[in-house]
């Protein structure tokens, strides 16, 4: 710990962007700030685009991608090697998010996660092959992000992180605290309620 | 389309750009970091210097050991002082009490009177 100022002296920056974002995180907890700052570069535009999608105001993912930087540092002698950065830092981002939104909205996000989760586990639809022909038409960017807003929250989050946090279906699954088969059920059950909702839009708008 | 190709289209749409004020604030909150860690270490070495500087005063006077010149000195100042001493104690040997000195002049008045007489 003490000796990492000496590093920094013999180690320039091309040194730590050789590192893995695991071995950046274990330096941080040495308090070498390069390595904390080397992390903060490679994971703040995926963390910021979950964070984003999951709040409605650019100010309010600000806030809390600050507050998730924030409390990597303060809690860096926390992390252990044996867990991805990644799924330490967007559980990390996750519980700040959810603990800004119950205070928003305490009814919408109490318990209601686990609600649906056994009917979820017994109906797992297909992988929405349908959906991809959707996408491959001239879908508009603006009814997709639309439906992408309107979606259960679960589903929201599941597909949030899937397509953000470039973690896999095991590592969501502890983002999530979640099983393994939920977390690719809440994934193919958003895919087909985005798919539903950007058909339902599209032919409103052929009318 | 595969099915990576439909994630692939959702975070081509959904992506959006990060905002510069984000970095300002975080490189602030790393200056600040980089300036505490700097002056907490000046303080170890301001307290290490401190304490060898004590250290190093503390020893040097232990093993100090005066110079030839300085210790004959002594021995005579300390031989002087016990021959000071000595003669104080003669002194007091020698010293008459007031009595005594009385008894003595008595004697010569005596002694006196009859060489009168």
């Amino acid at each position: 710990m003490k000796f990492a100022f000496f590093k920094k002296l013999i180690a320039p920056d091309h040194v730590y962007q050789g590192k893995t974002s695991e071995e950046l995180m274990v330096l941080t907890q040495e308090d070498d700030i390069q390595a904390y700052e080397v992390l903060y570069e490679r994971l703040k535009n995926s963390l910021y685009n979950y964070v984003r999608n999951t709040v409605s105001t650019d100010h309010e993912a600000m806030e809390l991608v600050q507050d998730t930087f924030v409390k990597v540092y303060k809690n860096r002698k926390m992390y252990r090697t044996e867990y991805k950065v990644s799924t330490w830092i967007w559980t990390l981002a996750r519980n700040t998010t959810i603990d800004l939104l119950r205070k928003k909205d305490p009814l919408k996000y109490s318990d209601s996660e686990d609600r649906n989760e056994g009917q979820l586990l017994n109906s797992v639809p297909d992988e929405g092959d349908s959906m991809d022909e959707l996408l491959d038409g001239k879908i508009k960017k603006e009814i997709l992000l639309k439906c992408f807003e309107e979606l259960n929250p679960n589903y929201k989050e599941a597909l949030n992180l899937r397509i953000f946090s470039e973690n896999s279906y095991d590592e969501i699954s502890e983002i999530m605290d979640k099983t393994v088969s939920s977390i690719k059920a809440l994934i193919n059950k958003g895919k087909s309620a985005l798919k539903k909702c950007v058909e339902n839009c599209m032919g409103e708008s052929h009318e | 389309m595969s099915k990576k190709n439909i994630e692939e289209v959702l975070r081509e749409n959904l992506k959006r750009d990060y905002p510069k004020e984000l970095d300002s604030s975080f490189y602030a909150f790393t200056r600040n970091l980089k300036s505490n860690q700097r002056s907490s270490r000046q303080i170890i070495w301001k307290s290490a210097f401190a304490f060898s500087f004590v250290t190093a005063l503390f020893v040097y006077t232990i093993q100090y050991e005066a110079p030839e010149l300085d210790r004959v000195a002594e021995i005579d100042i300390l031989e002087n002082v016990e021959l000071l001493a000595n003669m104080d104690v003669a002194n007091e040997v020698n010293e008459l009490t007031e009595d005594e000195f009385e008894l003595l002049m008595s004697d010569e008045e005596l002694e006196d009177k009859t060489d009168e007489g």
